[in-house]
């Protein structure tokens, strides 16, 4: 049997780009109406920083949680072997790669809102 | 050879080989195993890929000279509708999921993968809907509508039967390759060989099961779209007719949510060919294992924020378009960061010359640029001026070819003994790669510079003295080079090879688990399941083949006769079962053939066939079933060697069946999620989108919804007094679940009845009665299922430990209810917001 301290889900490592996939859609969906319905494009811009920064600190929440999980050593260290320390690390590991690449692709859909200066 | 303990491993491997046998003479055609259905569907993939491949020729002959005549306008909007569609849904998918077929269980030290009838049925509903669709093309009747079937175009000006054809066959053929990405999906989780934790799964694996999870949540919303489309052709039900209230932009929103992320499916297991055959090439370990799985994972998200890159041109808010063009230069990361991994692994290594590495880097060097022109068309700017020109056709066959079709074919090079026992011929191997790499860049890179001079997509042909000529006949020229080397390829691929001799075993010296096959290879799979503890065990773990011959390993025996392989866990791979998979039948073609008629005959308006078809195919699919699933073993448990045992049956969370159940259901939701988009996007785009009196009537929803319940409670209860053995109580659950979901279903369906509701009159009376007909049909699903558990029990094949029928139908249950609380939700509850 696998000792607790290793035990890992299958869903850690997703949790950051599902973060990601969610404020994708809200900001998506916000901006939509905002321009949309409402046809404010303050109010959007207003949506998409509230939502980012939310966004931004759940995925730092899953940074650290493999940061922790991974030993608090950022590089990458040998997960090759078939022992239940190294099945931990790798899943450390890919938690927190899928978290940076979830901070990118969530600050590169902020930038829109800051860079695009009308609904139009 | 009699081991000391008595064992006598040639009789094992006597009774494994008659268990495994293949079926001869016609029954051939009943296999199931996943080796010869493989094979036969990577067959049929090749074969439309041929008939695409001449669809283009054609194309390219009409356009080689201005004003050409060759083809007419119709003929030539026929052809190019029929070749998009047929090289993605006939080619690129089905390649990916024939070869996953073949090769997964091998590569995950499987026998065989989970459900194998399943693979043959997808291989018959593919066949059956792919002969359908190209066949239409003799009969002056396929579709002219691009491959991506634009309403208005589609639904009000192309009154012939191709449009459905298009509709109906393609939705048939999606539901194979949904059925298939469940199999891989269950496959990679729950069947690898014991030891093979999560940071040990070939990275293939790691690749199709990211690529089936995208067909799962990817496809549906296509189906919706498709749904909507024929309802709007057959029936005027005015869903993308402006005139009703209706938007055509909800088409492309559908069709690109599905369009965008196919094109990652496609490449993301051609990349894992490649990652497969890099490190054996290079004679060392990949480099970056976590980085490439992080690429495999990123790119599988990043890709479903891609979508509206399409559609930039449709006048959407200016930062709508920047969300999705940062998306999309997001997206070049992770890809970025697979290919470095592989260079870098090239780097660190020695490199061995073969002919699947020239394809694998004139592949990867191609794709770079069309990558490139890709982050190009990204920009919304810069789209704006590409759009609908011939640079979008270059930028797409660039990324698509040198990104799946090179590694694909890498990987037929590298696989083939593997397959079918010799290898490739090195000589015309390297004539057939120079001749596609030629003809692909002659005939592609100048449609970059005619789509920059303006040549629109899609038009039968262009005037002289636009200084069109020379490169549009260079491109005519490069395709027949192109087609040259195909030809060369395909001769190489099917001549008579048996003066050859067989190919040593593992005849590239991998690493990875699936080289440890004999060759010739044997119907069982694999001779034991091995242990595996190291990501290159060929290379890595000590004796590795010795112990595998020996027998070592697990389920070396087949005692009982019966084809077995191991279930595990999905994260550390621990035995959890050994599990009994049913052999050769003719049903899975049966059942093809049933559920084809019911896509197949409202082509032509013939309803009560296509209800004639349903029923068939209800009847099929329950003997399916009856006979096929959930078989009471005659003991609990087995030993399965090693000195472990493991039992025969497991119902629950843990059991294969119960997780392909949940990632279908998944796959349904995802389509009926997408109907619900359809129903805000109408209700954000329209000042007035229902009708004053919307909320009336509400009364039969809140019995809807009291009925649903009670059922969905019932199922549960039943599920639990079968457990506890209550056979009364469980059969009254059962009985009282089925009456409650019969009076949901027909609340569901009065709710838009007595509200007047007309669906062809406007576009809110006829998305309301698609969401009711949806859940209603769920509803009817989830009866038919409780009747039979409780057939099932009557008759002894379900009992209180061995419930697996009732523990998967209360899986159904659950999504049921969400379903339809959505539903009621919506229908009756948004009137009262807006």
């Amino acid at each position: 049997m696998t000792p607790a301290r290793t035990r890992q889900s299958l869903w850690v490592p997703i949790v950051a780009p599902l973060v990601w996939s969610t404020h994708f859609t809200v900001c998506y969906i916000w901006v939509a109406m905002a321009c949309g319905r409402f046809g404010s494009f303050d109010r959007a811009r207003t949506g998409v920083a509230i939502l980012t920064a939310v966004a931004v600190a759940a995925i730092a929440v899953c940074l650290v949680y493999g940061l922790y999980r991974h030993g608090y050593r950022l590089p990458d260290r040998p997960n090759d072997d078939g022992t239940p320390e190294d099945r931990t690390r790798f899943m450390a590991f890919t938690t927190m790669l899928l978290a940076a690449l979830s901070l990118v692709g969530t600050l590169y859909v902020s930038i829109s809102a800051i860079a695009v200066g009308g609904c139009r | 050879m009699i081991e000391p303990d008595g064992t006598d491993r040639h009789a094992q491997a006597r009774r494994l080989r008659e268990a495994w046998r293949q079926p001869t003479g016609w029954r051939y055609w009943s296999a199931v195993n996943n080796n010869v259905v493989g094979l036969w569907y990577i067959a049929v993939t090749l074969l439309f890929f041929i008939f695409g491949g001449v669809l283009a020729l054609l194309m390219r002959w009409q356009l080689a000279r201005p004003d050409n005549d060759f083809l007419s306008a119709d003929r030539y909007n026929q052809i190019f509708t029929l070749h998009g569609s047929v090289m993605m849904f006939l080619f690129a998918i089905p390649i990916f999921e024939s070869v996953s077929i073949l090769l997964l269980p091998a590569m995950i030290g499987a026998r065989e993968l989970p459900f194998p009838r399943i693979s043959a049925f997808g291989f018959w509903a593919f066949t059956i809907g792919g002969l359908f669709l190209c066949g239409s093309l003799f009969f002056d009747a396929a579709p002219q509508g691009g491959w991506f079937m634009y309403p208005p175009l589609t639904s009000r000006y192309q009154p012939g039967i191709g449009a459905d054809i298009w509709l109906l066959g393609f939705s048939f053929i999606e539901v194979s390759a949904i059925a298939a990405a469940v199999e891989l999906i269950v496959g990679v989780l729950r069947c690898r060989a014991p030891g093979m934790r999560l940071n040990l799964i070939p990275l293939y694996a790691w690749y199709v099961l990211v690529a089936g999870v995208m067909v799962v949540f990817a496809f549906p919303p296509l189906i919706a779209g498709t749904i909507l489309l024929e309802l709007e052709r057959a029936f005027g039900w005015p869903f993308f007719d402006p005139a009703g209230g209706g938007d055509p932009l909800l088409w492309q929103h559908l069709f690109w949510i599905f369009g965008h992320p196919e094109v990652y499916i496609i490449f993301l297991p051609s990349v894992a060919l490649i990652a497969m055959i890099v490190p054996t090439a290079a004679r060392r370990p990949i480099v970056g294992y976590s980085w490439i799985v992080l690429a495999a994972i990123g790119t599988g998200f990043l890709s479903f924020g891609l979508w509206v890159h399409h559609m930039f041109t449709t006048g959407l808010p200016g930062v709508t378009l920047a969300i999705f063009s940062a998306a999309s230069m997001a997206v070049a990361i992770p890809t970025g960061i697979q290919i470095f991994c592989f260079l870098a692994t090239l780097l660190a290594g020695t490199i061995t010359r073969s002919v699947p590495m020239l394809y694998i880097i004139g592949g990867l060097s191609t794709f770079v640029i069309g990558g490139l022109t890709g982050v190009m068309v990204a920009m919304a700017p810069f789209n704006f001026q590409a759009h609908d020109t011939y640079f979008v056709v270059a930028h797409l066959h660039t990324v698509l070819i040198a990104g799946a079709v090179f590694p694909v074919v890498a990987g037929i090079y590298y696989y083939y003994p593997l397959a079918l026992g010799k290898l490739l011929s090195e000589r015309l191997g390297r004539v057939s790669f120079w001749l596609i790499f030629t003809g692909f860049n002659a005939t592609f890179l100048p449609m970059h510079l005619t789509g920059l001079m303006g040549l629109p997509r899609r038009v039968f042909t262009y005037p002289a003295g636009l200084g069109l000529e020379p490169l549009n006949l260079l491109s005519t020229a490069g395709a027949f080079v192109l087609a040259a080397g195909f030809a060369v390829m395909a001769w190489d691929v099917v001549r008579p090879k048996s003066r050859r001799p067989y190919a040593p075993r593992n005849p590239w010296n991998a690493g990875s688990v699936e080289w440890l096959q004999e060759i010739p290879g044997l119907p069982w799979g694999v001779r034991t399941i091995p242990f595996v503890d190291r990501r290159y065990p060929l290379w890595e773990t000590p004796n590795f083949l010795r112990d595998y011959d020996a027998g070592e390993f697990f389920l070396p025996d087949a005692e009982e006769g019966r084809r077995e392989m191991l279930v595990t866990s999905s994260i550390d791979a621990e035995p959890l079962q050994c599990m009994r998979i049913p052999g050769p039948t003719f049903i899975t073609l049966f059942a093809a053939i049933a559920v084809g008629g019911i896509f197949i005959f409202p082509t032509f308006k013939m309803y009560s066939m296509m209800g004639v078809s349903a029923a068939v195919s209800l009847v099929v699919i329950v003997i399916w079933l009856w006979t096929g699933t959930a078989e009471i073993p005659e003991k609990a448990r087995k030993p399965i060697g090693r000195g472990a045992t493991a039992p025969l049956y497991l119902s629950g969370r843990h059991a294969p069946g119960w997780w392909a159940m949940g990632v279908t259901m998944l796959a349904i939701f995802s389509a009926f999620i997408s109907l619900v988009f359809g129903y805000f996007f109408y209700w954000t785009r329209h000042e007035i989108f229902m009708p004053d009196d919307a909320r009336e009537q509400a009364v039969w929803a809140v019995i809807a919804l009291v009925a649903t319940v009670a059922a969905w409670a019932s199922t549960l209860l039943a599920r639990k007094w079968n457990a506890a053995d209550r056979a009364a109580a469980f059969y009254a659950g059962t009985l009282f679940g089925v009456v409650t979901a019969v009076a949901g279903g027909a609340a569901l369906l009065a709710h838009p009845y007595f509200s007047d509701l007309n669906p062809a009159t406007t576009v809110y009376p006829a998305i309301v009665w698609l969401l009711a007909i949806w859940s209603a049909l769920h509803l009817a699903v989830g009866v038919i299922m409780l009747l039979y558990c409780a057939a099932r029990r009557l008759a002894g094949r379900m009992t209180a430990n061995y419930d697996m029928d009732i523990v998967n139908v209360a899986l159904y249950w659950h999504f049921t209810m969400v379903t339809v609380a959505i539903t009621i939700a919506i229908t009756a509850g948004i009137p009262y917001l807006a």
